[in-house]
């Protein structure tokens, strides 16, 4: 009985002992960080305010017409026509038109392997992120083969021009060029849409390339981020 | 009772002296941090003009509304002269958002925010300190910004056959930026399809966050005001990446 006694004295000590430093802690880890922003916010709250009431009507009334001022010319920003936005993180597409998403889906962009050659030559697989231009559409269009398709196959790189580095029928029935090599182009391999496979270029579903092709003239705006 | 206090003498103590010593270090604590709040916030406000302090107009909310679309319009079309990729925190719509050149690319709602109300009043020459355009000076994250895989280009056909491009998942983001106008962003991916565990996630985060401040400042030197934001971690990463280093950064509240 005595023992039983110790112990029950013994837990009770304990859990004291753990109550004080669970009030402690929630004290130093959530109270005071509180009430630092606190204290910090009322101190760059106080201002002494300035009666302004006679001319307060006045005043809104101008802020009013800079308001819609401003947002004219933020809504002049938006290019009016259809544009693409490319999200690179997640492998999506929006398809914009008069603002409006018309059409949005998975599409595949860089996968981000840097193919080392020997220690001066790699390739960095890559879709750059910024805002690109359609410059030019093709239909059935032809891939001229790059030299790291032949490094990466383990094959030897022939000489610029030659007939192995054209290949009909893989990058879809459409495709718009970006410029700098990159394009925006269909696939054989449909499955894989939707991961950073591609060597830079940004590959899409047949049914969506389409719908891009048709909708996006020359000129049009790709942005990519 | 007395009886009791005898016999138990040594735990009793014990139980006090922990009590007094850790009561003794929250009071010093308390103080040093309120002191220290007050000397950031006095050096802040000996940054501004007294004529932007009080502003004419900013104590009729109305006007400080409009006053603060105003700044908002202005920020984004300074931003929009850029090429580069840009960060829009937009506390009163409860939205993240990646902008380029005036075009908003991607929206993201702000899924919980601590502390729920950031810098709602402040006054005029501090909310434009505020909401300046900022740049991030110091920044850190569970994800890298590139994912660069480096892969030795194959000598030949078999040993290209032979190539496997393995992906591992990304873990959650927990991007932490620190930018120039003093104010620190933690910005935590949370997972989908987990709508019941997110309540939980939240306080669980809010802990780790603290205790690390905790660690860090253990006697509170300096102050940094800092804002987290939980988002659906596919925005989040989106966003991480889509922003380059030293990328900037505008709130508005």
């Amino acid at each position: 009985m005595e023992n039983l006694k110790k112990i029950f004295a013994f837990i009770l000590f304990l859990t004291g002992i753990a109550l004080i430093i669970v009030f402690f802690a929630y004290l130093n880890l959530l109270v005071i960080p509180e009430h630092q922003f606190k204290k910090y916010q009322t101190e760059l709250s106080k201002f002494t305010p300035t009666d302004t009431a006679n001319n307060a009507e006045a005043d809104l009334k101008a802020l009013n017409k800079k308001i819609d001022l401003l947002n004219k010319k933020a809504q002049r920003l938006t290019p009016g026509n259809a544009f693409l936005v490319i999200n690179t993180t997640n492998n999506t597409f929006e398809l914009y038109k008069n603002n409006q998403i018309i059409r949005q889906g998975r599409c595949s962009t860089g996968s981000f392997i840097s193919l080392e050659v020997d220690s001066t030559k790699s390739f960095l697989f890559e879709t750059p992120k910024g805002v690109m231009t359609v410059r030019n559409k093709v239909t059935n269009p032809v891939w001229t083969k790059p030299d790291w398709a032949f490094i990466e196959e383990g094959l030897p790189v022939p000489p610029m021009g030659h007939s192995s580095r054209r290949e009909a029928n893989v990058l879809g029935d459409y495709a718009l060029i970006l410029g700098d090599g990159y394009m925006i182009h269909g696939t054989l391999y449909q499955r894989l849409i939707g991961s950073p496979v591609t060597h830079g270029c940004v590959r899409m579903l047949d049914d969506d390339l389409e719908t891009v092709y048709k909708s996006l003239p020359i000129g049009s705006k790709v942005f990519i981020y | 009772m007395k009886d009791l206090l005898i016999k138990y003498k040594a735990g009793f103590i014990i139980t006090i002296a922990v009590f007094v010593l850790l009561l003794a270090f929250t009071v010093t604590r308390y103080l040093m941090a309120m002191k220290t709040v007050e000397s950031v916030a006095k050096e802040k406000l000996a940054q501004i003009p007294e004529e932007d302090i009080n502003h004419s107009g900013w104590n009729i909310p109305e006007i400080q509304e409009k006053q603060k679309e105003v700044h908002w319009l202005e920020r984004h079309l300074q931003l929009a002269k850029t090429d580069s990729l840009n960060l829009g925190i937009n506390l009163t719509d409860s939205i993240v958002q990646v902008q380029l050149r005036g075009t908003v690319l991607l929206q993201a709602r702000i899924q919980n925010q601590v502390p729920a109300h950031f810098f709602e009043s402040l006054n005029y020459g501090t909310y434009l300190d505020f909401t300046k355009i900022a740049t991030i000076v110091e920044e850190q994250a569970t994800i890298v910004k590139r994912p660069v895989k480096r892969v030795q280009a194959p000598k030949n056909e078999d040993e290209a056959a032979k190539v496997k491009h393995d992906t591992i998942p990304d873990p959650l983001l927990v991007w932490k930026f620190k930018l120039d106008n003093e104010i620190e962003v933690v910005i935590t991916g949370i997972g989908l399809n987990k709508d019941s565990l997110v309540e939980a996630r939240f306080n669980k985060d809010i802990l780790n966050y603290s205790a690390e401040y905790f660690k860090k400042n253990l006697l509170p030197k300096t102050y940094i005001p800092t804002l987290y934001i939980w988002l659906n971690d596919n925005d989040a990463k989106a966003l991480y990446r889509a922003i380059p280093e030293k990328g900037k950064v505008v709130f508005r509240n």
